[in-house]
This record gives structure tokens, sequence and C-alpha cells, in this order.
């Protein structure tokens, strides 16, 4: 009797086990890993599905740091075929390098030096910027004038009313101190950090979440994302997006070949395709940069009333300085401002 | 070996010696089997992974074998005060979950209060909410602009202890009242009767009779609530603000710095306290007296006023209040844009995903897996524990109680390191929903457990024997006998374990694919991409499917029984 | 103090548990109230206890009116069948906690559970907890722990129900004996008419609710009063009046007057003479050994009847006996 429960046991675990196996991967199938936002995925993998009707498109989205985390864990043996859109301050992780294959998508020749990797090993279509959500109508309630810059960040009346990433759990935080950093110096800018965190209510530890706290009213001013504060004034939220004058803060999305990948060929061709002309024009829909070059003005950017090409008013930021620089940085951070 | 010649005049040799008690083989296979293959399979799913967090701790970052990731932990700025946060809100969670899960228990189980059944659903919110809600509902009502702030007038702050202690109650609660109501159940009549007529108030009684006797309920309870409270980092990202935990360092360095080794070796860490409660609960748990006797009377509850009134009036104002948290995020996904318009819209209703509602599905279908695999195994390792030696099962009772101590994000990590190894046979299982169940159901292996455990305790040795004299082969005896007395408890272990795979989200980010997404997941996207009226929308239809699911099994069993007994 | 129990009337949604009780327990006494199951016995014990309210009646205490005494006011001490010693005290503790509630000295509370303990003869056992005890260990520590209050009444429950044979016998033999020595007037409550007859003073035998006789044990046995009463009390002859006319007519004068249908003769086992005799009317149907006595059934004039003796009767099954009863031997009981 014992047999028998134990034999039809074994059968239903085969069974179960056969039913649910994975697909093994086939020619056509692209399995991409991205950090990129979840509606410009969608509009962007429509398109693409119909530039490449014969690619079966599998994204996973992940944010930023889950991401990273996921793909360093299956290092051994990774389950993707491409990142794409990615931080590049991440990318540059020697860890990440070491999975990754140079391959130098068409058009990649185009793009200025500081949107590549010198041996090709990555390249960048997009870029996001760090912006202020600023919550107009707590503003007025309590009298206060709408910030500009860091440096306006630092007057007294803002105290307790102003949240930012905190840069050792988020990218974003980390980013946005790195350019304060890269911009005002290590002295003058560790400095700055001190007297900023004076006014500093909480450090969020999620890099978007300064943005939702400020549309709801839990706080005057969220120090995050341009999309974050794009996306609230569309829905029709009492927001300002407002990028500082001085030193905003942005980071680059970037897209590499996986050495391990068992679908080269469609994978090259997906990668050529993220910077084709029609990717380009979507880009523009949704991004505050946009680095291929002859797209369109990016509709954010000039909301914003950024000019035209946008790189001349963003701080030339060393990326691999400021990964490199990482551990040091947050060390110090966590040292003398962390609480 | 020689043997002495052993004969006696006129006596065999075999007479000489006595017989052993002869278990019938098929009996001692089956509880064999009871226990191995829970154990086999605690050990494939849940030591071998955390052994790969082991290791993952001890490699360090240059490339060798050390304990360089545990001292560079000690030299990190804060950590001590993020040491002294975690058991500071670790404790005062369980203090506050004790009193409260304690008080609730025995107003549910022994006093005549109305409203139970709103106080039971009540209290099964938070099990079956996303964590996102508990945070956002806290947030809404109690933030700096929210419903009651802005009643009062002014901008109240929860953020920091205040708001992360009431967010674990919340969440560490229900469980603490599992448990402590399986050990109420448990008592006699008599023992009230006989202090009663030696002249004991009821207050007396109280203190020297009820509460010594569950005293191993407590504890176990307080054991749980403790170790869900200091490896938890969900509430602490959410509201914690800047009072930094040990589980939120974790989070720092796995998901701020992708550093593993660090992060690694605070999950080996944060095993420490849970090892040492398991052994205080089990050195305790020594002097327990007695399982119930198959003549225990349940002690029939009077209605005492001044007993009663404020513990109705208390009850139902947390259980109000729980469900007013919950109600506020359901309020919200109607809303057109909170808390600035609210006009009623469903427009967050139509999720702007890919894929849409489809992860609701898959969810239903894995958390049901991870339930009925999870029943059925704690089940067959608690019934068999009962036959095993007492150093056997000591061993066994530390393993199954273990899997608490691990948060969720460094169970998630582990499965990724045991599983994703090309060529091995358990690649077979990576990707597969079969393993986004078996993980979930282990996160929550303890508190299914430890449940299970304590509902065993009530069907006495008595009752089998009585069946096995009767000629009933070990099968019968369970299926008539032990199922019967057990079905409350395996009940609310199996609905325990559905909803939290249900909801769950920290051990998953790392196990879901393109092709296998879960409603979890798709919470957090959503709220991530700053659709939170959609997320709250979305929520909502998870807390309505899993209360949907849970209404249609009770009906489809009470049908079951009442067609059996008619 | 005696206990005066008036007129009680208890019912459960209509169905009558008891039916208009009287009954008094005079101080020393001892009382058995004994019944099958669902009687009522264990209802009107509890009643007096004050564990169950009742509808109507009265319940005095040495004059005082129980009836809006709560349970733990009466002062009374009461030992259940089984499981009513705490689990999480020691035997001296739990032998202590009346007088730890009523908050006397630590020592004077020491001076009286030791005192118990050598009453019930468990001194070593003091610092045990219940679950290390035998059953007739716990059942002396329960009582032990009724006494240490200076009850005014104790109270029973079946305490030897869940104890072996020889167990019993010599736990019901301390009973007695501690109960004799205390003076305390005791009920309890039990199935068994043995206890009944070796313990009480007074025995209430109780059926449906209602009493059927109130008497000594050599009351209730050799003279019932009812049918119930002299079946439950040891086995006996139930005659038809119509039969004893026929077969034995001198018992006939003891019959009380009434239908011929409203008496029944009782005659105990024991009072039947059974003599061999080849020309006996009798046969013996068969015979049973029990050691010190020989059981009989035999066949007689028409009726089987039962015989006991402590003697060798020298006959077998078949045999042909003599019987006889004497006139003084039968009671006559209500059918």
């Amino acid at each position: 009797m014992v047999e028998f429960a134990g034999k039809s046991l074994l059968a239903g675990v085969v069974l179960m086990g056969v039913a649910v196996l994975p697909a093994v991967a086939q020619a056509g199938t692209l399995t991409v890993y991205t950090a990129l936002e979840e509606d410009e995925i969608a509009d962007y993998v429509a398109a693409a599905k119909k530039d490449l009707p014969d690619i079966d498109l599998k994204v996973l989205r992940l944010s930023t740091g889950d991401l990273g985390a996921r793909m360093l864990a299956e290092a051994s043996n990774p389950q993707h075929d491409v990142i794409w859109g990615w931080a590049v301050t991440n990318m540059l992780d020697p860890r990440v390098m070491a999975l990754v294959e140079p391959y130098a998508a068409k058009g990649s020749d185009a793009l200025p030096a500081a949107y590549k990797g010198a041996d090709a090993s990555w390249f960048a279509a997009t870029g996001y910027m760090a912006a202020f959500c600023v919550n107009t109508e707590l503003l007025k309630a309590k009298n206060l004038p709408v910030p500009t810059s860091w440096k306006d960040l630092t007057n007294p009346v803002y105290k307790g009313e102003v949240v930012m990433p905190n840069p050792v759990s988020s990218g974003t935080g980390y980013l946005q101190i790195a350019a304060i950093l890269q911009s005002q110096g290590n002295e003058k800018g560790w400095q700055f950090l001190k007297t900023l965190d004076g006014n500093i209510a909480q450090y969020i530890k999620s890099g978007s979440k300064p943005c939702k706290s400020a549309r709801s009213g839990e706080f005057a001013i969220g120090a995050s994302l341009a999309f974050a504060a794009i996306k609230s004034v569309e829905e029709g939220f009492p927001l300002k997006m407002v990028i500082p004058t001085d030193g905003a803060g942005y980071e680059l999305e970037a897209s590499a070949l996986m050495k391990t990948s068992k679908n080269k060929e469609d994978a090259k061709r997906f990668l050529d395709w993220t910077l084709s002309p029609k990717a380009a024009a979507l880009y523009t829909k949704y991004k505050e940069i946009v680095t291929i070059p002859g797209a369109p003005v990016a509709k954010a950017a000039e909301e914003a009333g950024l000019p035209a090409d946008v790189q001349k008013v963003l701080y030339p930021m060393d990326f691999a300085k400021s990964a490199a620089e990482r551990d040091a940085i947050l060390k110090t951070w966590q040292g003398s401002i962390g609480r | 070996m020689t043997m002495p010649a052993l004969t006696l005049p006129g006596k065999t040799p075999n007479a000489a010696r006595p017989r052993r008690l002869h278990r019938p083989l098929d009996e001692r296979l089956l509880y064999g089997a009871c226990v191995l293959v829970p154990v086999v399979a605690l050990v494939l799913f849940f030591l071998l992974p955390l052994g790969t967090i082991v290791w993952r701790s001890v490699l360090e970052e240059e490339g060798g074998v050390g304990l360089a990731n545990y001292l560079a932990l000690f030299r990190t700025p804060g950590i001590l005060r993020a040491v002294g946060n975690s058991l500071l809100v670790g404790g005062a969670t369980t203090v506050v979950c004790l009193l409260l899960g304690f008080m609730v228990a025995y107003a549910v189980q022994r006093t005549r209060i109305p409203g139970k059944r709103f106080v039971a659903a009540a209290l099964s919110l938070p099990l079956l909410a996303p964590s996102l809600v508990l945070g956002l509902g806290l947030i809404f009502l109690l933030g700096r602009n929210g419903l009651v702030s802005n009643l009062i007038g002014t901008r109240l702050n929860i953020y920091g202890f205040p708001g992360l202690l009431i967010a674990n109650v919340l969440y560490a609660l229900p469980q603490a009242v599992l448990i402590i109501q399986a050990a109420l159940r448990q008592s006699d009549a008599r023992y009230y009767d006989a202090a009663e007529v030696m002249g004991a108030t009821r207050w007396q009684q109280f203190l020297g009779i009820t509460l010594p006797n569950v005293k191993f309920g407590l504890l176990s309870a307080g054991f749980v609530v403790f170790t869900v409270t200091i490896t938890d980092f969900g509430n602490a990202v959410t509201i914690g603000g800047d009072f930094s935990v040990l589980a939120t360092e974790i989070y720092n360095q796995v998901t701020g710095q992708m550093r593993f080794g660090i992060g690694a070796a605070v999950g080996i860490l944060l095993l420490l306290p849970t090892g040492i409660a398991v052994y205080i609960e089990r050195v305790a748990a020594q002097r327990q007296f007695g399982t119930a006797s198959e003549s225990a009377l349940a002690p029939v509850p009077d209605y005492v006023p001044m007993r009663d009134i404020p513990l109705f009036l208390a009850t139902m104002t947390l259980a109000l209040s729980i469900v007013a948290v919950v109600a506020t995020v359901v309020f919200a996904s109607f809303v057109r844009l909170w808390p600035y318009r609210l006009d009623l819209t469903l427009k967050h209703y139509s999720i702007t995903l890919s894929g849409g509602y489809d992860p609701l599905w898959t969810s239903l279908a894995v958390s049901a897996g991870a339930a009925a695999i999870g029943t059925a195994l704690l089940f067959a390792l608690v019934l068999g524990l009962r036959r095993m030696p007492p150093g056997v099962a000591k061993a066994v009772y530390l393993l199954a109680v273990l899997p608490v101590g691990v948060p969720g994000l460094v169970l998630g990590l582990s499965y990724i390191f045991a599983f994703n190894l090309a060529g091995t046979p358990l690649h077979m299982l990576y990707g597969t929903v079969l393993l986004l169940a078996l993980c979930n159901f282990y996160h929550y292996h303890t508190q299914g457990f430890l449940t299970m455990v304590t509902g065993m305790r009530a069907v006495p040795p008595a009752l089998e024997e009585a069946a096995s004299c009767l000629g009933g082969g070990v099968l019968r005896v369970l299926g008539d006998v032990v199922v019967p007395v057990m079905v409350p408890t395996l009940l609310s272990v199996f609905f325990f374990l559905f909803m939290r795979s249900m909801v769950t989200l920290s051990a998953i980010i790392f196990l879901v694919t393109p092709s296998t997404n879960l409603a979890a997941v798709t919470v957090m996207r959503l709220d991530e991409a700053g659709f939170v009226s959609q997320a709250a929308a979305f929520s909502t239809c998870i807390m309505a499917a899993v209360a949907a699911a849970a209404l249609a099994m009770r009906g489809a069993l009470s049908l079951a029984t009442r067609r059996k007994v008619a | 103090m005696d206990l005066q129990i008036k007129n009680l009337l208890k019912t459960f949604d209509g169905f009558v548990a008891l039916d208009r009780i009287n009954l008094t327990v005079e101080e020393r006494e001892f009382v058995c109230l004994l019944g099958p199951s669902g009687c009522g016995k264990t209802t009107l014990l509890r009643i007096v206890a004050g564990l169950m309210p009742y509808d109507t009646g009265e319940l005095l205490m040495g004059g005082r009116d129980l009836g809006a005494v709560p349970a733990r006011d009466r002062g009374f001490g009461i030992v259940f069948q089984s499981y009513s010693l705490f689990p999480n005290m020691t035997v001296a503790e739990n032998i202590g906690y009346g007088l730890k509630i009523r908050k006397a000295p630590g020592d004077r509370i020491a001076a009286r559970v030791k005192e118990l303990l050598e009453l019930i003869k468990l001194p070593q056992l003091a610092d045990r907890y219940p679950w290390q005890l035998s059953g007739g260990q716990q059942q002396r520590v329960a009582l032990a722990r009724a006494l240490a209050v200076d009850p005014s009444l104790i109270l029973l429950d079946e305490p030897l129900s869940a104890l072996d044979a020889r167990v019993r016998a010599d736990l019901r033999a301390e009973i007695r004996d501690v109960q004799r020595r205390l003076g305390i007037p005791t009920i309890m409550v039990t199935h068994d008419q043995e206890e009944a007859l070796t313990l009480a003073d007074k025995v209430v035998c109780m059926n449906h609710g209602l009493i059927e006789q109130v008497g000594t044990p050599q009351d209730l046995y050799l003279r019932p009063r009812t049918r119930f009463v002299a079946d439950f009390m040891g086995s006996s002859n139930l005659l038809p009046t119509g039969w004893v006319r026929d077969a034995m007519p001198h018992l006939l004068p003891g019959r009380p007057n009434g239908a011929e249908n409203a008496y029944e003769a009782c005659v105990r086992p024991e009072r039947v003479a059974v003599a061999a005799a080849a020309e006996g009317e009798g046969r013996v149907i068969d015979l049973t050994f029990l050691g010190n006595i020989r059981r009989l059934r035999l066949s007689w004039r028409g009726r089987e009847l039962l015989a006991e003796t402590h003697q060798d009767p020298g006959v077998g099954p078949g045999a042909a006996v003599d019987v006889s009863v004497a006139a003084d031997a039968c009671a006559w009981v209500r059918a």
C-alpha cells in the first residue's frame, strides 16, 4: 500500500516538474533585463516587435538596484541576453563589465565619446536627470518661495520640509551627491552636503519616493527624478518640476550585450534597433536626455526649460570616477552625515 | 563475538530473550517517510540555499575566504546604532504584540463578546494585504498630510520609530494571535471549577491558571513576532524614515551597492537572535505540562460585564483601526487624485502595465500550490515527529523553526545562488512556478510549523491508540481520527500560507521571470512607476481575490462535511 | 453545621434534571449520591458547590441561605474525577493554593501543607508536579487541597472512578478514615454501589432526577423500597406477587396493601437456601465459582432464581436441589 502511494507520489512530482519546465531557449527568443520605466518599455517594445517581428522579446523590469543584485547573483549562469537602459554608474562595476561582451552597435560610432565605453563594451542612448519635485500648494500655504537650485535648499526656511534619497541604498541619491561633489569639488562639496543635511527631514531609501512624498503633501520638496516629477504633473498633482541650476545630477542609461547570450545574432539586432531613428523618436517622448545626434528635441527637456542641446547645461560627469569612488564616498557620507 | 552458552536445563535459548515491540513495517515506513520527506525538502530548499549565503559571507572581495566581511560590517559606521535600533523595535513590537495579541485571543476564545467574526476577519487583513497597503494606509491616515493630521490640524510625524512600530505590530499581530489562540483552545473547565470552589476570584484564576497554561503559546508567539520584526525591511523602507535597522543594512548593501558579502554576513548574523529565541522557547517548553486529555471539557465562557465590556471596546478599536488602515487604501484606489481630488473613479483599475491582470492568476496558482504542498509537508512532519526519539525530534524542530530568521531578500538571493547552477539537476527548477511556490512556503515555514505543532497537541495519543486497537491500519487511524481533530489547524495553516504567498515580495523579486510574473511584483512595479493609485487598485483586487478564494474554500469544506454527516 | 436542600428544582430547556429534591446532610455525616449516569447526581453536586444555578428551592448551610452566595464564598472543598490539580504548580503549591489566595502568611501555609501531606501519607512528593504522580496519588493530593482551607463541606465527584481496582480500594479506606477523623460533612457522587455501601453513613439513591430512597446502607440493601433500589444495590431476585402466593406463601404477610402488580418481593441471593436433595423440585442451571462465594442459577417452580452461598453446596449443574427462603428474608418493593 505504501509502495503504491510512493510510486504515485513520485509520478505526480515528475509530472508537475515537466509541466513547469521553462521553455528551452530557442533561436528567436530574446531575454532583456532593463531598468527603464514601465510606460516607456511598453511603448518601445510594441515598436520593436513591429520592426523585428521574428524576435520573441521577453523583458524583465526591475529597479536599478534590484536589477544589479539579480544580475550579479545570476552571474555564474546568466539568464538574459541583453542589458538595456541601466544606470551606467552601476554598469561600470568591474563585476558587471566582466559579464559583458563589447559590441559596436550600428550607429554607436555617431555617439559622442562620453556616451559609450571606450572599448565599445557599452553605449547609452538615453539618460535621466535628477530634479526637485516641489509641492506648490504646500509652499503657498506656508508662504515659501520656490527653490531653483541646490543652494536654495540650504535656506533655513525649508527646514524639515526637504527629503532626498539615501545615497547608500539608492542610485538616484548617489548620483545627486556625486554631481554635487564633482561640480563643487570635494572640500566645498562635503561642506555643502553637511549644511544641506540640516534641512533634510529624511533620507528616503528609494529614489522615486521623495517625489511621491512631495506630491502627496507629506513634505514640500523632494529631490528625485525628473520623470517622476513629469508624471506627477501630468496626473494633476500640484507639483512643479525644478531642475537645479547648480549641479543637476544625471545618469546615463547604458545597454550592453551579454557574453553568455545564446542568441547573439538577435541580441545584436535588438541593440542596433535601440539606436535607430525610430527608437530615437520614441525616446524623445519620455526622456530628458537623448544622446543620439539628430534626434528631435526631447519634449520633457523643452517643458523644463532646458535648451535643445541638453549637453550644454549638464556638468560633464566623469562616470568612471564616480563609479570607482563610490565606496569611499559612501563611507564618508555614512560617517559624517548618515543618521 | 563469542556468546557464552545460554542454555538452562529444560529451557530453549529463545525463551530467555525478551521480544521487542513489533510495529508493523508499513507503519514504521510511513512515519519514517513522514519525517524524512519534509526534512529532505527542508535541506534542499532551505539549508542548501542558506549554505550558499554562508559561503558568500566568507567570500572576501579580494577573492579569498575569510571573515573580512564580518569585520568590515562591524567597522561600518552606524552599525552599532542599527543593531540597537533593531533590538529596540524588535523588543517593543514583541511586547505590544503579546499584550494585544493575548487580549484579542482571550476575548475571542474565552468571552462572549459579540462581533468575534468581524474581529477575526479584521485580523486577517494585514496578512492578505501587500505590505505596500499597510505602509501606504498608515501614511494616508497618519502621515504629515494624512486624514488624521488634517483633522487634528497638526502635521503628525510618524516616520521613524513610531510609524515602524505601528507597521510592524500590524503585520505581526495576526501571526501572534494565531498561535496564542491555538494555545488557549486547550484547557479544562475543571481547573476553573476547582479554583472557583476553593475561593479564587476570577482575577486569581486568570493569573494562576489561565496565564501559566498559555506560557508556551506566548513564548512561541513572542519568538515569531521578534524574528519577523528584526528581519523585516519592507516596513523599515516605507515608513521607517531615518530609523536604521540591521535588516535595511542588507538592503543597502545588496540593492544599493550590489555587494553580497557584507549583506550575506548581516543575513547570517540575523540568525543569532533567532537561535537565542529558539533556545529560550525550547527551554521554557520543557516545563510545558501535559497535552490535552480526551475528556477535557472546554470552559464555557460567562458574561462578566466588568471584564467583557472593556475587552470588547479595546478589541473593537483595534479591529477597526486595522480595517481603517486597509480601507483607506481601498478607498484611495477609487479616488481620482488622492488627497487632492476626491471624486470617485474606476480609472485606476485599468492596469497600464503589460500583462494587466495576468499575474493575479499566476499568483493564485502559485499560492494554492504553496499552501497545499506546505500544509501537507508540515502535517506529515509534525505527525512523524511525535514518534521520533527525543534527540532526533529536537534537531528537526530546530531546523524547522530556523527559516523565520532569514529575511526574504536573503532567501530569494540564496535561491538564485543555489538553483541557478547550470549543469546541476536543481537547475531544472529555476524559473519555474514550482520554485516560486516552494520559496514562498519556506519563507513562512516557521509560522506554519509552530501553528501545526500547537494544534497537534490537541490530538491525544489515546485516540490514535484506540483506533489502532480496533484494527485500523495507520492510514485509517490518520484519516478517521487525527485529521478530523486537526481540521481547524490544517485550515488555518493552509490559509496563512495561501495569503502570505499571494502578497509576499522580498524573496520572489529575484525569482520572477518575464514569463512568470506575480501579483506582488506588479504592485511593486506600479508603485515604483509612480502609479500609486493603480498599485492600490491592484492590491484591492488581490485582497478581493484572496477573500473570495478563502470563502470558496470554506464553503466547499462545509459542504463536504455536511454531506458526510448526512 | 448541616446542609439542607429543600424542594430543589433544576431544568435544562424544559428537561427536568432534578425534580424537587429534599435532603439533609447532618454534621459529620458521609452521604453518597448513588445512581446511574444521567440520574442527576452530578448536577445536584454542582448546584451545591455553586457551579450551577437552580430554578427554585432552598439551599441552606447551617441555616444560611446559599442562594445568593457565589461558589467562591461558600467555603466548600471539591474533588473531581480527574484533572483538577493545577498542572503548573507543584503538589505543595496545589495544596497551599486555597490558603495562598486567602493571603495567609507563608509559614502558616507551609505548616498546613506539611500537616496535610502527612495526613495523606505523601510527605516526599511535595515538590513533584501532577504529571509525575500516579492517579491515586493525584487524587490524594486533590483531597488534601480541598481540606486545606478547613471547608465546612466536602464534595467528591466520582473521585475513584478513574483509578484501578486495588488503588481504589486503598483510597476508599483512606477517604473514610480522613473524613471520620476530621468530621467534616461530605457528599460523594458515585455510580458504584460497593463504594456507597462501604463509605456512606447515608445513601441517597437517585434515578431520573428523583430520590428513590434515602437511608443507611443496611436500610437500602436489606429493606429496599422500590424495584430500582433493589436492583441497583446488589443483585436480587424480584418475584411477582402472584408467583409468591403460589410458591412461597409464607412471605405474603409482610406485603403492604395494594394492587396485585404494585409490589414485588425482593429476595437477596444469599438468603436463598439451597440443599442437595434427590427429590428436590429445583434444578441447578449453572454454577459460577467466585472464590469466596459460589453463585448458582436455579430453576424452581417455574422461575429462575439466583442463589449465593459461601459453603460448597455439593451440587453441580443439572443437580436436583431443595430451595427455601426464610420468612424474614424478603423485602417488598414498589414495582
